[in-house]
């Protein structure tokens, strides 16, 4: 017998999503103003993006309800093969993808584009989800040829290395954000795999003594958006203009805000790739503390019930996606906020359901669709 | 249990963001509010136009007029070669110097730089037409002084300069937000009155400072019209006759202190302290050793030679010492102590108006030594002499009287005769100012007040009104008796300044001429006409010339072409 659909889940999903079809709208709508030549710098926003949005929103809608009526235990069998699938489209992207400002991120695909990096996002929670589901029947203290080191590699080293692979394509978009999100993936998944707590911490040493090295192979912007996250003020018009703009237009918003199409910080251009990254910080300008710390309890609410999903999951594979998922958003959203209001380094991370962009949008809902089918077959015995 | 751990974390980082909002929505909200506003609106200043000056005709001399700049905001040019070859087409001037001042009176991507000063209204048509095919090229109206008659009483005038201490911080903004203020002449003393009511707009910018809404106005105001006493007319035949010359010159109605014209010579352009580029000959005047920008009339102080008998007589008559019939022996010169004193001629036996008539030095040692240096000196003080006239100018100096008594406070000198023989024909360290002396002739015309000189006859159309002339204790039959030997100095066979004798003028004047040594001489000639009920008073002085004569030609051509020119204020 399967339960009932859960629609707690849904309808609070489909209400941020409308909150962040209104920001879209407010972000990138200028009324009244012809007598202003906008087309030199805005001719990557126009008016018509809150109608995109919507339209993602429409098939993402699609895409959920279809999840949730697709087993996701179909996903054990297809495991391997989005990952592999993902893994070669990534590498396809670098060669024959669309550069927008920079980065190769895109395949065009006629009247819309779509991002491999997204897929890969899925295919790593469902490749690990399975990968540890298998090692966990695994009884290795009965087995005397193991050796620690094989323990080691089989529940560190393999899922590492399933989750740098791809990493490094990602990397090399360049889109650091995507990349970094992978990390809170696999560390939750092992985490709540019971990989012993030596192992990880062994690896977070490592991790953090290797670091360093990494800096030589940051790109000069990733470079200097980290040191302008120390210090925003040693570049205060360029690298640090964002974080000092977006920062006034969430602390300007003070209690109340300053009322929907009425922030100035965003209204007046203030603030760059505010439809997309900076989303959220037109909403704490516009509906001040009050909006953005409902926002924020929407999207608490959201992992919650993927919290309780995966505690009631009847099955490890079903509570490791589901852990990975609930990583998935969670770091994306402290990420994004975090960087919006200048406590992290800015990193190119949507806000989940608010920031406009239709691969986002519509990887989000497939989890969503996941975490809806996985609450559906709970009881399943 | 590693669920339990896991979810715990999520949780903490919700309350670390909800945190981090409280902290910037609410506790940092006003001062974040306040950033906000202030990326957002903008103050545009608006410079109201300065008040016009006036001559005594109406005649404008001084006037703010809207002068059209070209400028460029350089975040809105498109085709930069295209622009710069099309204004260097329109302007008549090579596109390199355009590109260059361009460059170099950059100062932000939003804030326009000007590329062509006060172009004309036909080039500036011109360049309208082209805006829409060319963005970012702009035409700011900006007012501008312009003094009409160019170097035409400059120094009554004065000129205009920017406030340095203020003006740097506005730079950055692109505008020039400080007004111009008045550095020396009417435009610094009646700066507050002349000074235009800044306006200005509050604009809502976006982040390139682009005006999106206009969200206040406040319209400028013109500063008050100032009328001035001068007549423009007398002040250019004065200034043409003071070419090449140094000196001052000041003609003054005796009756009330209203100067008909004022000149310092040499003088200058006061339209060149507003050229925004070109300061070649700002820094010209500057450097000049001859102090073009220096007012000679108020701010210089000489020896007045001979001028000063008319005190040194006053005095001994007062005292007493001497009477109308007075007479002294002059043999050419006289020896006082071991010194010998010259007279500049051989005058034999004078009393005391030839003695005035022939500025005979000798005659004037003698009523010197029988006054007292201390008595002439105090005396001075009758004429207000060695303070300030109170003249509506800035900078008027107050020249020095010296004395027995001084001279011991503050230098611990002694003072000798040769001293009070010295001081008695106006030499020996005393100073006086053009317009003092001119005032004190006045004090003669007038029998015995002493004006306020000024320049300002009305202010915003209100007419000035001034303080009653001072009446000076003094014995009206002495100043009616100089009077009459002011009048023989010009109209006898002998008088020192026959050459100014015009028929139907009844010139009375008293000349000097100061040793001021090297053989250098300052030449002085002080009066004023008609003898009775005078309506002129004069001052000429000339510094490094032959001698008081050549200041009574100066003066001799000035009322000769003014009478041509039937401007001579007689009635």
């Amino acid at each position: 017998m399967t339960r009932d659909f859960d629609w707690g889940l849904f309808a609070i999903t489909i209400l941020i999503s409308l909150v962040g079809i209104m920001s879209i709208y407010s972000a990138t709508h200028y009324p009244g103003k012809a007598n202003i030549n906008y087309s030199d710098d805005l001719s990557s926003l126009s008016n018509t993006f809150w109608i995109k949005q919507a339209i993602w929103l429409l098939l993402s809608l699609i895409l959920a309800i279809f999840m949730a009526n697709f087993n996701y235990h179909h996903f054990w069998d297809l495991a391997w093969f989005l990952y592999v699938s993902s893994v070669i489209l990534l590498f396809l992207v670098l060669v024959v993808g669309v550069e927008r400002s920079g980065a190769k991120r895109w395949f065009d695909l006629g009247i819309f584009s779509l991002q491999p990096s997204e897929l890969v996002k899925i295919s790593i929670i469902i490749i690990l989800a399975r990968y540890f589901t298998r090692l966990m029947s695994y009884h290795f203290s009965e087995s005397i040829y193991h050796s620690g080191f094989f323990i080691f590699f089989k529940m560190m080293l393999v899922p590492i290395f399933l989750v740098m692979l791809p990493a490094v394509f990602i990397i090399k978009q360049p889109d650091l954000g995507s990349g970094i999100v992978l990390i809170p993936i696999l560390f939750a998944i092992i985490f709540c795999a019971q990989v012993p707590k030596r192992f990880i911490a062994s690896v977070v040493l490592l991790g953090a003594a290797v670091i360093p090295f990494f800096w030589h192979f940051l790109k000069a912007y990733q470079k200097s958006r980290f040191l302008v996250f120390l210090d925003p003020n040693i570049d205060p018009l360029g690298a640090g203009y964002t974080i000092t703009q977006s920062k006034i237009a969430i602390g300007s918003g003070k209690l109340l805000g300053k009322g929907w199409l009425a922030g100035t910080q965003n209204q007046l251009n203030f603030l760059p790739e505010r439809h997309t990254d900076f989303i959220f910080s037109i909403i704490a300008e516009e509906w001040g503390f009050i909006g953005s710390a409902v926002i924020l309890f929407l999207l608490f609410f959201l992992i919650w019930r993927m919290i309780d999903i995966a505690s009631k999951a009847n099955d490890p594979f079903g509570r490791l996606i589901s852990v990975g998922v609930i990583a998935f958003f969670s770091f994306q959203i402290l990420i994004n906020i975090a960087m919006t209001s200048g406590i992290m380094p800015v990193v190119g991370l949507p806000l989940p359901f608010v920031s406009y962009g239709g691969s986002s949008l519509l990887l989000s809902y497939f989890c969503i669709g996941l975490m809806l089918n996985i609450s559906k077959h709970r009881i399943i015995f | 249990m590693r669920f339990r751990i896991f979810y715990s974390l999520i949780f903490a980082i919700f309350a670390i963001v909800l945190s981090r909002l409280f902290f910037l929505q609410i506790i940092k909200g006003e001062s974040l509010r306040i950033q906000s506003q202030r990326n957002a609106v903008r103050i545009i200043p608006q410079n109201g136009l300065r008040g016009k000056i006036l001559d005594t005709n109406g005649v404008i001399l001084a006037e703010d007029r809207v002068s059209l700049n070209i400028a460029i905001i350089p975040q809105d040019l498109k085709s930069r070669s295209a622009t710069f070859s099309e204004l260097s087409r329109i302007l008549a001037e090579s596109k390199e110097s355009l590109e260059l001042r361009f460059k170099s009176n950059f100062s932000a991507p939003f804030a326009p730089v000007v590329v062509a000063e006060d172009v004309d209204r036909e080039r500036a048509l011109l360049i309208g037409e082209k805006r829409n095919k060319l963005p970012g090229l702009i035409i700011e109206y900006e007012p501008k002084r312009n003094y009409n008659f160019g170097s035409v009483a400059s120094h009554v005038l004065g000129y205009l300069g920017k406030p340095e201490t203020v003006f740097g911080s506005f730079e950055g903004y692109g505008f020039s937000a400080v007004q111009n203020v008045g550095v020396s002449g009417i435009e610094k003393y009646l700066d507050k009155f002349l000074r235009g009511e800044d306006g200005g707009m509050l604009i809502e910018v976006d982040n390139r400072g682009r005006q999106i809404n206009l969200v206040g106005v406040r319209t400028p105001r013109e500063g008050k019209s100032v009328s001035l006493t001068i007549d423009i007319r007398i002040q250019k035949i004065l200034q043409n006759l003071l070419e090449n010359r140094r000196g001052a010159v000041i003609l003054m109605d005796p009756s009330n202190g209203d100067i008909f014209a004022l000149a310092s010579s040499p003088t200058f352009d006061p339209n060149v302290f507003l050229k925004k580029r070109d300061n070649r000959l700002r820094s010209e005047y500057l450097k000049d050793s001859a102090a073009p920008l220096f007012d000679r009339a108020v701010s210089g102080q000489y020896p007045p030679g001979s001028v000063f008998k008319i005190i040194t007589t006053l005095s001994g008559l007062t005292s007493k010492k001497i009477n109308f019939n007075t007479h002294f022996f002059c043999p050419g010169h006289k020896t006082i102590g071991r010194r010998d004193f010259k007279c500049w001629s051989t005058h034999n036996d004078q009393d005391l108006r030839n003695a005035i008539i022939h500025s005979c030095n000798v005659y004037f040692f003698n009523v010197g030594l029988v006054v007292g240096a201390e008595y002439l000196s105090d005396y001075t003080k009758v004429f207000q002499l060695g303070k300030p006239t109170g003249i509506d100018l800035p900078n008027e100096v107050t020249g020095f009287i010296p004395s027995p008594r001084g001279r011991m406070e503050f230098s611990n000198q002694g003072w000798y005769q040769g001293d009070t023989a010295n001081l008695s024909i106006g030499q020996g360290g005393l100073l006086l100012t053009p317009i003092q002396v001119l005032r004190m002739a006045s004090a003669v015309a007038n029998s015995g007040y002493l004006v306020k000189p000024h320049l300002v006859k009305e202010v915003a159309g209100k007419k000035i009104v001034y303080k009653r002339p001072m009446k000076i204790d003094i014995d009206p039959k002495f100043l009616d008796f100089l009077k009459q030997s002011m009048r023989g100095v010009v109209g006898d066979e002998t008088g020192s300044a026959r050459i100014l004798e015009i028929p139907g003028l009844e010139i009375c004047a008293k000349t000097g001429t100061a040793q001021v040594g090297l053989g250098r001489k300052h030449g002085w000639i002080a009066g004023f006409f008609p003898k009775d009920q005078p309506k002129v008073a004069f001052v000429v002085f000339l510094e490094n010339c032959e001698g008081s004569f050549i200041a009574a030609m100066l003066a001799r051509d000035l009322f000769k072409e003014m009478l041509a020119e039937k401007i001579l204020p007689l009635k």
